[in-house]
């Protein structure tokens, strides 16, 4: 029994208990002082005790408190040791083990037992007074953080002439207040450097401070910041201290350091987001709910859908490689999510609240679980975001243009029908009678003998040349096959193998070995060469190759079966020459092996080749007789016997029995009966009525339809539908045979553009936009159950797992390759109770999937027969019978396709495969002229269909889910739960709910609440803090992550209220902020403390003068490409690999990029959490793994080291010196240019002094070049290159 | 408590900056400790908060996670079910693997040594000489079953990536000796630990606290070396950049950081010959490189022992935390999914007589009682076998031990059931044992905080309790 049950029932036994201690007697009484008392006070008092603390809700001094339990429920049952948890928890059995430190001994255990079993005696007491619980939100919620936003004034604008503006007016109040005056303006070279870094993050040229300096209008450095709030640079800058917030990074750390594809997609949205000043409220929305914007931001240009991209944030984080435990792993991935969002956006801590209410702030457990379920109901993908809105209108034109179509096109093929119905007497006759013309005498055919190549009983590999490992020493011996690979498909006694690894006696089965074995080259004297093969499917790495003059010129893979299958060459174009063949392995990963046997010379006929041999014998003019005769129609007499030929000579073909059927007599009174070997509904039905449905998709909510772009159109296909399959060009038909979901044919060119980067690890590549979910469940039994056919991959996705790679959850990926409909069944019972839902991905014209179910190991019965089962059944039929069925069944499947429900599936499922059988064999022919209505449809379609943009790259985002409440997780442990947590908002604010009628996740209304400054004052009034931060090196609320009561307290609050009024007053403008602050006073007053300041306000609170600002690493580097001349300006794109030392070493490593990162700037350099940059961390980049909105500032001598030693320092010191020597020959002209470049300002007479000096005392020992490299190293290494006033 | 600047703060040097003109690198070092914690006091004893029993950690390392069943803890019932299926036995709990085998015996004897007759395996025939130096903690338990979290969890109390590591912690609380010498070291033996340099980082804390990667060699470490080809075209470049320096300050008068910055100038300058030096074992002597296996025809033990010859060097110049990874033995780190005989054989043959020189180096010097070594893996290994021949990761009980400053030589401390499987007597968590390492050092680990993201973090989160047992 669990603790759960256990809770509800309880309250029975307490009254009991109550009842049975107040009849104890002094036994009980002594036992209870002498053993029990004891082991409470010893064991668990400092942790349960009113005087200690009360961990899990739970004290252990008093009867009351121990009657009532904790957290988790009740202790015990009075009288039933065995059901309570309290010998549970002591016998170390359950989730939760006290004493934690050691195991009580086992003499202590039995007089728990003892106790609990005598009725648990406690003597009776005055109740002692339990600690209140302290959270009170209301209280709380009395910090400033939380009051609503306050118009504010500033006092009086006075006439101080310091007072630019509002901003300044409230800066001067503080000052005055602290009798402080405001230093001297900044000196324009300083302000000019000043802006550039903090808005571009690099220096001005030259020429732009000259231009400034000469520039003596009212609005000199108005035009400044214009120009650089224009320039692309901006975002490039301000980009960056957004993705510190969202722990941006392009791999997922951890064990191997995986990529995170699509990430630099994130970052470039960023980038543009900023440079558009895209309004932070729709930032924030897009970020929360890009997806489901109803009119999402496209690009301007491009008609990319931006909106979608925000959403990617919360997968840039730390993913874990292979969790033992997924659910404990989701706990911990969606804690940083949540994490990142409080603090990024609203500067609370609210994944505080995990374990246990917020120790300081208003934040209970429960928000902390109701923000949890928004993320739970939704799901991860690669979005197809370029093509998104383009095909979206495609999309709706193709609906329109079906839905315009489809009575016609319904009424169309009735008639159709109808006339094949009419007809197929004739057709089967006239076939019977083609048939037996084949049958005359003809010469026999003289076929040469197969010349073997190698069946491999010779038990060496004499004659082939052994590479690698895979293959061993000798062939393998079939009694070493691993059990799955027994199934006797090979020949003889050996074979080719490479999934057995032989190690002296020792046999290990592994995929991991590679190799090739090549053949003695031989001459090509036969028209094919047959083989058996079986293993991996890795086009290209487990395969037979086929080499003519050393190229290679026909590949055949495995098709990761182990069953071996005869497989032929077709070499007639290369007979007589001479040829090897190649067994190759190389491939490590699941299916990484191959096995071949019995390969051979042959001339024997392939099955392909059968129809048109006999075919041949038969003189047309004959054919067309029987024709007339019957009245049919020529053509299609041909091509239908033509079908039946081929049929006839493959016996595992599906229509094999149809084909004996017209052809031959043999099978009349074959002992084969005319019941369909399958189920009727009902029996269908009943066989999995102890199972779950999941989706069953003849039958489906629209709410339970989640595929991922367009590629399932938007609703299952109704049974008995028309599908259009190949090429628009020469379309194919094809009866839907169950109402199932499909691929729709149309979107089948889909495609991921290039420099897009895969899912890495098994789910692997072009998935993104064929993906079809199932609705989310929690798992029970663990077994789920799928009835589909054709290919597919299946992802089951368990607690958001994302499925990387590793040992562990191999069982997570499933591939689908199957002819006919059959049952799948997954067994994820080691994630039983956890939530789940199915991700299904193909782009096969015949994957169909049905009906998803879970429970119970035992597979549900398969349904009615399908199109080979038909055939069967039919042919069992006698000949009148058979056409006279066929005739009716056509009849009725006429008027199938004209009705919009389907009522009896079995029969109608059966009628939509004979009508496919009848389309595969040529008697239904669908008129594909536009005069027609099909032929229409097809046209207008293959319209439609150039309009459609098959190229996308892919981006990180956020798809739909089912909703879920997540219950709360006591004490932060997902394995005991509490109470549920609906999706809501922030209690504090509101505590906004879904509406009942909700579908889905209820982001998009979390997102409106969130931007809602009624309800939320925190969004604005965070995001101007962030950017006063870094604009004046300090925030108002200094805490900038941080509002709560641990954060610090405004230094002037009314302006952080006037600044975010004004921001939202502004339309949420990034910009228009920036520029407001920057045109004030504050902003552009000198670095020099007054004497004043320096004792009256040394952290410099009050602003009554700038603060000297370090670059970032990113503008030390990117700043010394500019000045060297060597930044590319490229924008975007994916980010290039950091250039590795020899110290950066560990699994996963990357190639390492060149030194100068192909001189591009620092936003676009990969950020491998496991790889980071040495150069940057050095200066305080973040380490990727929370919400950073403000970057320690360490002073260190390593950053000296870089400085003074790093390759990449030399190398640029040079490049620049090179051009520097280029561009004048002059000392003084040189020197001047290059104090202009790195420091904006000419060198003074004594530096000049001093480099020259320096210049001439190395003349002896060092180069012109080496001499002027040391100047330009020299300059870097100047503090005030670094230091900015 | 602090806020997020950190900046140390100079004695003023302004007027030697603005006066002096004996040019870079003249002024002796010493002035201004880098990577000190201006904040901390620490008491005269040299800890934070309390009495320090030790100085410096060294922590060796054990990557892959040793098996506690074929080391330290032996247990008698798996040769008695050997071969047996666990099932019936235990409770099997899911493993990384999930290959469950059967009850699988160690492969090697055990025998009891020293006065305090502690049991080692015949995995380490020398360390097994100095058992009553060592604190065995049998009942050591982790959060994590997979290596790289674990990992995390070790170095960091935190399975995630971003917290700092205990070595920034450390000389974040107590700062370096040396001032040109980084607090906190790691001896690349050649393995990095999945998870990567993460592991040692500084996390939240200032980048100066981050452990600094040395590799054995003349250029131990990043940058550490001029490119320029002589010390004096260095030196003379230095020495111009110095007086461009002075005179910018002569102008624009001086800010506390950019004298920082200056004097960090200098401090590089002087680490680029103090680090190579350090690293030239050549100078002790052949009995001292014997001792400690630096000649030894085994490569890796070789390696091992330069590394524990070289941490001693650092001891003596005053290095705070140092960390030592395993060498690579050919086969996988000590992380044996099979092959369990020959990987532990070859990982321990890397180890033993180095780590047992480097107690006995450390206890002749009269450096052990100030220094305390920490033995251990991630986690330990499972009782059953996974496959045949190898055992899968186990966080449920697993064997470390301490040495050194303060710890009580030839204890035992804990136990894991019959199988050793789970720790039932004395857990010792992650977070305790990072406690226990913090109290050695004079420090509080409830105290030792630092705010970022509205929280006062610690090494040991809200968790951690002294094993006071252990302690002399």
């Amino acid at each position: 029994m669990s603790w759960k049950v256990f809770a509800l029932v309880f309250p029975l036994f307490f009254i009991s208990s109550i009842h049975h201690v107040s009849g104890a007697d002094q036994k009980e009484h002594d036992f209870f002082e002498n053993k029990i008392r004891p082991l409470f006070v010893t064991y668990c008092h400092e942790c349960h005790s009113v005087s200690k603390k009360q961990r899990g809700g739970l004290l252990l001094d008093s009867k009351s408190s121990v009657l009532k339990g904790g957290d988790t429920g009740h202790l015990f049952i009075a009288g039933k040791p065995d059901e309570s948890l309290l010998m549970k928890v002591v016998g170390y059995n359950d989730e939760i083990k006290m004493p934690p430190k050691s195991k009580l001994s086992a003499s202590q255990i039995e007089d728990l037992s003892k106790w609990i079993k005598d009725g648990a005696y406690w003597p009776s007491e005055n109740t002692v007074a339990v600690k209140t619980n302290t959270f009170n939100i209301d209280e709380r919620k009395k910090q400033w953080a939380w009051q609503p936003l306050s118009k504010s004034k500033p006092k009086s604008l006075g006439s101080n002439p310091w007072i630019k503006s509002s901003i300044d007016a409230f800066v001067l109040e503080k000052m005055t207040e602290k009798n402080l005056v405001p230093a001297s303006p900044a000196q324009k070279e300083a302000l000019i450097r000043r802006a550039y870094f903090d808005l571009i993050g690099l220096p001005p040229l030259p020429a732009d401070t000259k231009a400034f300096l000469l520039d003596n209008s009212p609005n000199a450095f108005e035009k400044i910041i214009n120009k650089l709030l224009d320039s692309s640079s901006f975002g490039e800058k301000w980009a960056r201290h957004w993705l510190d917030l969202v722990r941006y990074g392009d791999s997922r750390g951890h064990e191997f350091d995986a990529t995170i594809p699509n990430a630099f997609q994130y970052r470039d949205y960023v980038i543009r987001a900023f440079n558009n000043d895209v309004p932070y409220d729709q930032f924030v929305k897009e970020h929360l709910a890009g997806d489901l914007l109803p009119i999402p931001r496209v690009h301007p240009t491009e008609g990319w859908n931006e909106s979608i991209l925000g959403t990617g944030f919360l997968y840039l984080g730390e993913e874990v490689h292979s969790p033992v435990d997924i659910r404990l792993d989701q706990a911990d991935r969606f804690d940083n999510r949540i994490d990142v969002i409080g603090k990024t956006f609203l500067g609370l801590t609210i994944a505080c609240a995990r374990c246990h209410d917020h120790k300081f702030d208003p934040i209970p457990t429960k928000d902390y679980y109701s923000l949890f379920g928004f993320l739970e109901s939704s799901h991860y993908r690669l979005v197809r975001f370029q093509s998104l809105e383009k095909n979206k209108k495609v999309d709706q034109k193709l609906v329109e243009l079906r839905a315009s179509l489809e009575p016609q096109i319904k009424s169309e093929l009735s008639d159709v029908l109808k006339n094949i119905a009419a007809n197929f007497p004739a057709y089967s006759k006239a076939a019977n009678l083609g048939y037996n013309l084949t049958k005359a005498p003809s010469a026999p055919n003289s076929v040469s003998q197969d010349i073997l190549l190698d069946d491999f009983e010779s038990g060496s590999f004499k004659g082939w040349k052994v590479e690698g490992n895979a293959f061993g020493a000798t062939p393998v011996s079939s009694n070493d096959l691993a059990p799955e690979q027994k199934d006797g498909s090979f020949q003889g006694k050996f074979l080719v193998n490479s999934y057995i690894q032989k190690n002296g006696q020792k046999i290990v089965h592994s995929d991991r070995p590679i190799g090739t074995l090549t053949s003695l080259p031989f001459l090509i004297e036969r028209n094919y060469i047959s083989f058996l093969l079986g293993g991996g499917g890795h086009l290209g790495k487990t395969c037979v190759n086929l080499l003519v003059d050393g190229k290679i010129e026909i590949s055949i893979t495995g098709k990761n079966k182990n069953a071996m299958e005869l497989n032929s060459m077709d070499v007639r174009r290369f007979a007589g020459k001479k040829a090897t063949i190649q067994i190759v392995d190389q491939e490590t990963i699941g299916w990484g092996h191959i096995a071949v046997d019995a390969i051979k010379q042959t001339n024997s006929v392939m099955p392909n080749d059968a129809p048109l041999l006999a075919l041949g014998k038969i003189n047309k003019n004959e054919l067309e007789k029987i024709a007339l005769a019957e009245k049919i129609d020529p053509t299609t007499l041909v091509q239908f016997l033509t079908y039946l030929l081929k049929v006839d000579a493959d016996p595992k073909h599906q229509d094999n029995f149809f084909a004996k059927k017209i052809l031959h007599s043999e099978l009349r009174g074959s002992g084969i009966k005319r019941t369909m070997p399958g189920v009727s509904d009902l029996e269908f039905k009943e066989s999995f009525k102890n199972k779950k449905i999941i989706a069953d998709y003849s039958n489906l909510p629209s709410s339970d339809w989640m595929p991922d772009d367009f590629s399932y159109g938007h609703a299952p296909v109704r049974l008995g539908a028309l599908r259009l399959l190949g090429d628009n060009s020469s379309p194919k038909f094809q009866f839907a045979e169950y109402s199932a979901a499909m691929i729709d044919p149309f979107w089948k060119d889909l495609k991921h553009a290039k420099g897009s980067e895969p899912e890495p690890g098994s789910l692997g590549a072009n998935r993104a936009g064929r993906v079809l979910s199932t609705p989310s469940f929690y798992l029970e039994d663990g077994w789920v159950h799928f009835l589909a056919k054709g290919k597919a991959k299946v992802y089951s996705s368990v607690g958001a797992h994302l499925m990387i790679a590793g040992p562990l959850h191999g069982n997570l990926v499933r591939i689908i390759d199957m002819n006919d409909w059959g049952w799948v069944s997954i067994d994820l019972s080691r994630y039983k109770n956890l939530p789940a839902h199915l991700e299904f991905s193909s782009d096969d014209f015949n994957f169909a999937v049905r009906l998803v179910l879970q429970g119970g190991q035992d597979k549900p019965l398969l349904p009615i027969p399908s199109y080979e089962n038909v055939a069967r059944a039919l042919a069992a039929l006698d000949d009148q019978l058979f056409s006279q069925e066929i005739q009716k069944s056509l009849l009725e499947l006429a008027s199938l396709v004209k009705l919009e429900k389907v009522v009896d599936i079995s029969k109608n499922s059966t009628l939509a495969a004979l009508g496919n059988l009848l389309i595969n064999c040529g008697l239904l022919k669908i008129d594909t002229t536009a005069k027609q209505p099909i032929g229409n449809l097809v046209e207008k379609q293959n319209k439609l269909h150039s309009e459609v943009l098959w190229d996308s790259q892919l981006g990180l985002a956020l798809k739909e889910g089912t909703g879920i409440d997540e219950k709360v997780f006591i004490r932060g442990s997902h394995k005991i739960l509490g109470e549920a947590a609906p999706r809501s908002f922030l209690t504090a604010l509101g505590g906004a709910k879904l509406p009942k009628e909700n579908i889905g996740s209820g982001r998009l209304q979390l997102a409106e609440w969130m931007t809602n400054i009624q309800t939320d004052p925190f969004l604005p009034r965070v995001m101007v803090n962030r950017i006063w931060h870094h604009l004046l090196g300090r925030g108002i609320v200094a805490s900038v992550d941080n509002f709560g009561l641990l954060g610090e307290k405004p230094t002037h609050p009314e302006l952080l209220d006037f600044l975010a009024l004004q921001f939202v007053e502004d339309g949420w403008s990034v910009k228009k902020t920036i520029k407001k602050i920057m045109l004030s006073s504050v902003y552009q007053t000198s670095s020099s403390p007054s004497d004043i300041a320096k004792t009256n306000d040394p952290e410099n609170l009050f602003l009554s003068h700038a603060t000297i600002k370090r670059l970032s690493g990113e503008s030390i580097r990117d700043a010394m490409l500019l000045i060297s001349g060597e930044l590319n300006e490229t924008m975007f794109g994916p980010p290039v690999n950091i250039n590795l030392s020899a110290f950066q070493e560990g699994r996963g490593r990357p190639a390492s990029g060149p030194l100068d990162g192909a001189g591009r700037r620092s936003i676009y350099l990969s950020v491998r959490r496991n790889f980071l940059s040495s150069f940057l961390l050095a200066f305080d980049s973040p380490i990727p793994f929370s919400t950073v909105g403000k970057r320690s500032l360490s002073n260190v001598p390593s950053q000296a080291l870089i400085l003074m030693n790093d390759p990449f320092v030399h190398q640029q010191s040079e490049k620049w010196a090179k051009k520097i020597i280029a561009q004048s020959a002059e000392p003084l002209i040189r020197l001047d240019t290059m104090f202009w470049q790195a420091l904006n300002r000419p060198p003074s007479s004594l530096e000049l002094e001093e480099c020259l000096a320096y210049l001439s005392a190395s003349a002896a020992t060092a180069s012109d070049f080496e001499k002027w490299a040391s100047i330009a190293h020299s300059l870097w290494n100047v503090k005030e290159f670094v230091w900015i006033p | 408590m602090h806020c997020g600047n950190f900046q140390p703060k100079a004695v003023s040097r302004r007027q030697m900056l603005i006066g002096c003109a004996n040019g870079f690198g003249a002024l002796a070092f010493g002035v201004l400790n880098a990577g000190e914690n201006p904040k901390n006091k620490m008491n005269p004893s040299g800890g934070l908060h309390h009495q320090a029993k030790a100085k410096n950690i060294i922590f060796l390392y054990m990557d892959g996670a040793p098996s506690q069943m074929d080391t330290f803890d032996p247990k008698p019932m798996l040769t008695k079910y050997h071969g047996e299926s666990p099932d019936k036995l235990l409770k099997v709990l899911p493993t990384q693997f999930n290959s469950i085998g059967k009850i699988l015996q160690s492969p090697w004897k055990f025998k009891q040594y020293g006065q305090s007759g502690i049991w080692v395996s015949d995995l380490f025939p020398h360390i097994s000489k100095h058992v009553d130096e060592l604190a065995v903690i049998k009942s050591a338990v982790s959060n994590f079953p997979e290596h790289t979290s674990a990992n995390y969890f070790l170095h960091t109390g935190s399975g995630f990536q971003g917290r700092p590591s205990w070595g920034a912690w450390a000389s974040y609380g107590l700062g370096s000796f040396n001032k040109t010498l980084p607090g906190f070291l790691v001896l690349n033996g050649g393995l990095i630990p999945p998870g990567g340099l993460d592991n040692f980082n500084s996390g939240f804390l200032p980048a100066a606290y981050q452990g600094s990667v040395f590799k054995y060699g003349p250029a131990p470490v990043a940058n550490i070396k001029r490119k320029e080809t002589s010390e004096k075209i260095q030196k003379d470049k230095l020495d111009l950049v110095n007086r461009l320096d002075r005179l910018n300050i002569q102008k624009n008068g001086v800010h506390d950081q950019i004298e920082s910055a200056i004097a960090n100038q200098e401090t590089a300058f002087l680490m680029q010959s103090s680090i190579p030096d350090l690293m030239d074992i050549k100078t002790e002597s052949k009995a001292t490189q014997d001792l400690y296996g630096v000649n030894s025809p085994n490569d890796p033990t070789k390696i091992f022992g330069t590394q524990c010859l070289v941490a001693r060097r650092l001891l003596e110049r005053g290095a705070r935390f140092i960390e030592l990874t395993c060498p690579s033995v050919g086969s996988d780190r000590w992380d044996q999914h099979s092959n369990l005989k020959d990987g532990h054989q070859k990982n321990a043959l890397a180890v033993d007589q180095p780590i047992a020189g480097l107690i006995q180096d450390l206890k002749a010097k009269g450096m052990l009682d100030s220094t305390l070594i920490l033995w251990s893996g991630e986690f330990g290994r499972t009782p059953f076998a996974q496959g045949n021949d190898g055992r899968d990761h186990n966080p449920f009980g697993f064997t470390c031990w301490m040495a050194g400053g303060g710890v009580k030589g030839g204890t035992n401390y804990g136990a894991t059931d019959d199988f050793g499987y789970h720790a039932i007597e004395g857990k010792a968590e992650i977070h305790d044992i990072h406690a226990t390492m913090l109290h050695l050092l004079g420090i509080d680990h409830k105290k030792l905080t630092f705010r970022f993201g509205g929280r006062d973090m610690r090494l040991t989160d809200v968790h951690g309790e002294v094993i006071s047992k252990i302690l002399t």
